[in-house]
């Protein structure tokens, strides 16, 4: 078939592909609104909430403190090699900080959770799913979207703006420790530098991604595993591990496309 | 008793496969009716429309004459014991019976939940395994933890979704037992899917047979034995009414108990059916043994055959009509004749098998004297009844 022919075709698949991911996204919003809402119906609401934040938070610390220092050393070296061809390398600190605050440690950081956290959450729910757990609870009076699902929804809320701090932090103090102990900045202009470089918006506006991040791949990942009988095209175990694959996949798109939406707003 | 549940015309397709063409169905308050089919018939499918796990294409399912669509909140007070037991790995035994009692809305009070989960899991002698995870239990174990989480909220029906598949013959005769005994006991009204025929027709009060999407055959087990013919659906199960007859322990003909009669008084001091599982073995008797057991003493269990137990059952020189159920018979000669004071005695194997009933390796029955195991008709001779009955 010549090539041209091809185009509608692919142009049909490209724009089914995108009114069903689309979809999907409305559907897992839709999702996750109901199961806020019913996880206030809950009972022990503090508890779920305070296991999930362990389970999302602290589980995912490690790997952000590591990813978090590696990046913030990168940026060092090349923002240093980078900067000293202009006779800027003075500007290395609010460069790093700026870098990672407003864009890779929302990004990353979600990233990374995503892989920790969020696949863990799909593979669990798929679990439940399909071990039946999701019906029996259908047929009790407990809500399942509340008791499963709202306070992961509601953990993520916390724990991605708090992972974010760190991994902003951390990976500062990586372009620190490449920057001013490796290359030898000026230690004293690289933390004053940037003190007076970055301003609340920056803050913000990472923080707003990282919550955005936060609740999107979350509504996702749980999305996909609480409906692992829906969404995946083979049944039992390999419908979870196919599912956990989409949602870690569509969480991490989705967290590049948002990251663009809202950075067109936030510049 | 009134009908409690009825199914009209239920209809359900998937992909284009019908699965329910227009099943009809009742169940009335109180009993233990039995779904049969064989695997991939939609009884599955059956029960979860009637759970309000799954819609219906077409057809309605009435709940106290109310029809049923989707679980609500506050709907029908009907519990679903799911074929893999749905249990929560993270929770302990206790912590999943009481879980509809926590997360639900009744909002009770720690101590009244405390109490109840207590009470329950006592009664299925469940209490030393609170603590435990459901990694920690047995498949039997399990099964009645999901049991009691089904009764703790006090269900008028509870839906058995296959509840014996998976387990060995020892503990699918356990959890028949339990079905029977606790929908007795805590008044619900159950009903089983399985396609194990005939033991589920042991407990059954009426059956029904699921074939080809429809509602074959449905009625009490014995008439539906009793009405089955060369081309019924109960022959994708059973060869044939004699053999049905046999294994499910229904009454032999009243002719045929006459002219054994004579002879079983004549050589017997006694007849015992050993079984591990009282209920089913007091059923069977009954249903067995009716009129017979009145003419003989009838050791009823191996469990009551302790000290407790009269000896009067049989005593020493006694002749006693022995019944394992089961068609093992060097297993149970090998075990039986390491016992001290048995011997066997004459061969009347052949109308054993009719007169004890069941002789099928999955209605293998164990005991607590180490017959574990013991599955053959046989007849033995006790003659030292002091070591027997410990």
């Amino acid at each position: 078939m010549p090539a041209v022919l091809m185009i509608p075709s692919f142009v049909c698949s490209l724009g089914r592909g995108v009114i069903a991911g689309v979809a999907t996204v409305g559907q897992a919003s839709l999702f996750a609104l109901g199961a806020i809402n019913a996880f206030f119906s809950c009972r022990f609401r503090f508890e779920k909430w305070a296991q999930s934040v362990v389970e999302v938070g602290l589980r995912s610390t490690p790997i952000v403190l590591c990813i978090g220092m590696f990046s913030g050393m990168v940026l060092g070296l090349q923002g240093y090699y980078t900067l000293v061809r202009f006779g800027s390398e003075g500007l290395l600190g609010p460069a790093v900080a700026l870098t990672l605050i407003r864009e890779l440690g929302p990004v990353l950081t979600a990233l990374m959770v995503v892989g920790q956290a969020g696949s863990a959450m799909a593979a669990e729910l798929g679990a439940q799913r399909n071990s039946d757990r999701i019906d029996y609870l259908t047929t009790t009076e407990v809500p399942p979207l509340g008791f499963l699902v709202g306070h992961r929804l509601l953990a993520a809320v916390l724990c991605f703006p708090i992972l974010t701090a760190i991994f902003d932090l951390v990976g500062i103090l990586g372009g620190y420790l490449t920057g001013v102990l490796l290359l030898h900045v000026d230690g004293g202009v690289y933390w004053n530098k940037l003190v007076e470089q970055i301003v609340w918006r920056d803050v913000e506006g990472g923080f707003v991604k990282a919550i955005v991040f936060g609740l999107l791949t979350t509504s996702i990942c749980t999305y996909y595993g609480y409906h692992t009988h829906e969404r995946a095209s083979v049944p039992g175990v390999r419908g979870v591990s196919q599912t956990t694959t989409r949602a870690v996949v569509l969480s991490s798109v989705a967290v590049l496309v948002a990251d663009y939406i809202i950075t067109s707003f936030y510049l | 008793m009134g009908v409690l549940l009825q199914v009209q015309g239920a209809w359900k397709q998937f992909d284009g496969q019908e699965v329910l063409r227009g099943v009809d169905l009742a169940v009335e308050e109180g009993q233990v009716a039995m779904l049969l089919g064989k695997s991939g018939s939609g009884k599955t499918v059956l029960l979860k429309a009637i759970a309000g796990l799954l819609p219906l294409d077409e057809g309605e399912i009435l709940y106290r004459g109310k029809p049923v669509r989707r679980h609500v909140r506050g709907g029908p007070p009907v519990s679903y014991l799911f074929q893999g037991d749905a249990l929560f790995d993270s929770l302990s035994a206790w912590d999943n019976v009481a879980l509809p009692l926590r997360e639900g809305r009744k909002n009770l009070r720690q101590a009244e939940i405390d109490g109840k989960v207590s009470a329950l899991l006592e009664k299925l002698d469940l209490a030393e395994f609170g603590s435990k995870f459901p990694s920690e239990l047995s498949g039997g174990m399990r099964r009645r933890v999901a049991l009691a989480r089904a009764l703790v909220v006090d269900p008028e029906m509870v839906l058995f979704d296959e509840p014996t598949t998976g387990l060995d013959p020892l503990r699918r005769n356990a959890v028949l037992q339990l079905i029977h005994r606790d929908s007795r006991r805590f008044g619900f009204t159950a009903l089983v899917v399985s396609h194990d025929v005939p033991e589920s027709l042991f407990i059954a009060d009426v059956a029904a047979i699921l074939d080809d999407g429809v509602i074959a055959v449905q009625g009490a087990p014995v008439d539906l034995v009793n009405a089955m013919e060369a081309d019924s659906p109960l022959h994708a199960f059973l060869h044939n009414k004699n053999d049905l007859f046999a294994r499910l322990g229904f009454a032999v003909p009243e002719a045929d108990w006459r002219s054994e009669e004579a002879s079983i008084r004549s050589d017997f001091d006694a007849v015992a059916l050993l079984s591990f599982c009282e209920d089913l073995n007091r059923l069977n008797l009954e249903r067995q043994l009716g009129h017979a057991r009145h003419r003989w003493q009838v050791l009823e269990s191996v469990r009551e055959l302790g000290p407790h137990v009269s000896p009067a059952y049989a005593l020493p020189g006694h002749r006693v009509l022995v019944g394992f159920k089961g068609v093992d018979p060097e297993v149970a000669s090998s075990i039986l004749f390491s016992l001290p004071g048995i011997t066997p005695c004459a061969e009347e194997e052949a109308w054993l098998r009719i007169f004890i009933g069941p002789s099928r390796p999955e209605m293998a029955l164990a005991t607590e004297v180490d017959l574990l195991q013991t599955t053959a008709a046989q007849c033995f001779k006790f003659n030292h009844h002091a070591r027997f009955f410990g």
